[in-house]
């Protein structure tokens, strides 16, 4: 069985209702609507990146449903993310947060995490200073206020 | 940002200073569960104070390590007077001369609901915490929302307490209490007493605690060459002993979701302190006897076990009958036990070692 999605500009995406039902957003507005041809309006999705989504829903068609995964610590959490997530993920900045925005929307945990997770690892091990060239952010603090938070919050980091 | 769950403190605390927009949404993160290291540098003490007073109220997890001693006396005074959303503790420090009175007070600062609280002793294992009355009182008006209680240290927690916990905190999923073998006095509990009460936490997937005071006249081995009758392992006849077992085993059975059951610790026989004999002597006597005959097949109702503990307790399963009856209801489990002796207590006892930790000091002991 197949089901059309359509996204913001009007696209139609015929997909199989397995790999639309990644989306758990989708899951439960077939389930609530039952059995119907009617296309399913996507009104926060770029044909672009739900193309993306869409591919990454037929890779992963046969994972089992996540578990979720609470460990005590939240910051021992994994950031590994497995080979093809990573390919997948290699996109520019805009289509990398759009990819994370429609997860959010659509309800798709897995890819909400992998996307999270490749943020987080453009962050990790940088300075201030290259984590804004990395994500083009101009500094509007004064070199006496960074520095004042850098002294405040001196004891927190790593030992 | 739900990225923030994958940076660590370090990361959270350098985005703090990417911009100002960046700041407001990365702060409230980085005290969410926020990780102090306390040592005895002033200068530090006083910049985790101030933080600690103008961020409490978004502290809901809070990790404290240290190597200091006398460590919540000395923390206590640093810190906010209340934290307003704190539901989670964990500490993993030298927990030497913690008192009662100072855990009870920690317990109270907070004035949400606590779900997790853990002491873990990292420095030196041999020391214990005063985890008692007043400690007790305090953790108890939390009981309908505490998830998780572990005292992974020695501590000599009352009978009373335990089965008091268990029988209030309905949605406790862990309760792990190390005990302390060397006393008989506490950090266990008293199968005698528990057999009447009610435990109405059926979530529990976590159990580690000692059950003792249970008679075994079958017990008839040599017991640090003194006959086993000299341990009181005869307090009662073979059926009574039957009987508390079976009503013990049918109270254990009920927490259906346990993935690891510890009646018993393996001890640590490398530790310095381990003298020739220690095993044997301060082993678990008067606790279930986990044979088919004792009624263990009550227990096959707990299929989700990964992780049986029997350590430091006299049974005999090391035969087809009960080793059948593990695989066959037990099936993921890993059931650890061992011997009562080491490859130290089997050599010959040297002239030096009879002076200082030979058996034959326990023999005073023993009656």
């Amino acid at each position: 069985m197949t089901v059309i999605l359509v996204s913001s500009d009007n696209q139609d995406f015929k997909v199989d209702k397995e790999v639309a039902e990644r989306s758990i957003l989708i899951k439960n507005m077939l389930e609530d609507v039952g059995e119907s041809d009617s296309p399913i309006p996507l009104p926060n999705v770029t044909s672009a990146v739900l193309t993306k989504v869409i591919e990454y829903c037929e890779h992963h068609r046969n994972d089992p449903v996540q578990v979720p995964e609470e460990t005590d610590d939240p910051r021992k959490r994994s950031n590994d993310i497995e080979e093809w997530d990573m390919k997948f993920m290699q996109v520019d900045q805009e289509m990398l947060f759009e990819i994370i925005l429609a997860a959010n929307y659509l309800d798709i945990k897995p890819l909400l995490d992998v996307g999270c997770k490749t943020v987080a690892n453009i962050i990790k091990g940088k300075t201030p200073e290259e984590i804004r060239k990395a994500f083009n952010i101009v500094n509007d603090f004064t070199p006496e206020e960074e520095a004042q938070i850098k002294k405040e919050n001196e004891w927190a980091e790593d030992r | 940002m739900m990225v923030a769950r994958y940076l660590t403190q370090h990361d959270l605390t350098v985005c703090l200073r990417v911009c100002r927009a960046w700041k407001e949404l990365y702060h409230p993160r980085l005290w969410e569960h926020i990780d102090i290291y306390w040592d005895k540098n002033e200068t530090r003490r006083r910049a985790i104070s101030r933080a600690l007073k103008t961020n409490s109220h978004l502290i809901h997890s809070l990790k404290f390590r240290s190597e200091v001693y006398c460590v919540l006396e000395d923390f206590l005074p640093f810190c906010p007077p209340k934290f307003q959303q704190l539901t989670s503790a964990e500490f993993d420090c030298s927990l030497e001369f913690v008192l009662d009175q100072d855990i009870a007070q920690f317990i109270d600062m907070s004035s949400a609901k606590w779900q997790r609280l853990v002491f873990r002793e990292s420095i030196r294992p041999k020391l214990g915490i005063e985890f008692s009355r007043k400690s007790f009182e305090a953790l108890l008006k939390h009981a309908d929302t505490l998830e998780i209680f572990r005292l992974e240290t020695r501590n000599s927690v009352e009978n009373t307490y335990i089965d008091r916990l268990l029988c209030t905190a309905s949605r406790l999923k862990e309760l792990y209490l190390s005990g302390n073998y060397e006393t008989t006095l506490g950090g266990w509990l008293d199968a005698r007493k528990i057999v009447k009460s009610e435990w109405v936490c059926q979530d529990l997937e976590v159990f580690h605690c000692r059950i003792g005071n249970i008679p075994r006249p079958e017990i008839t081995r040599t017991i640090c060459r003194k006959p086993a009758v000299k341990r009181h392992v005869k307090r009662g006849t073979m059926e009574e002993s039957i009987d508390l077992q079976r009503q013990v085993y049918a109270k254990l059975a009920r927490l259906t979701k346990l993935r690891e059951l510890r009646l018993g610790l393996p001890m640590d026989t490398k530790s310095k302190d381990y003298f020739r004999g220690n095993k044997e002597y301060w082993r678990q006597y008067d606790c279930l006897a986990m044979t088919l005959e004792s009624g263990l097949d009550i227990l096959k109702s707990l299929g989700s076990l990964r992780t049986v503990g029997l350590e430091d307790m006299e049974i005999y399963i090391d035969n087809d009958k009960e080793q059948t009856w593990f695989a066959e209801n037990w099936p993921h489990a890993t059931i650890g036990q061992s011997d009562y002796t080491t490859d130290a207590d089997n050599a010959p006892v040297h002239p030096d070692e009879l002076v200082y930790g030979s058996l034959s000091d326990f023999e005073d002991l023993f009656d």
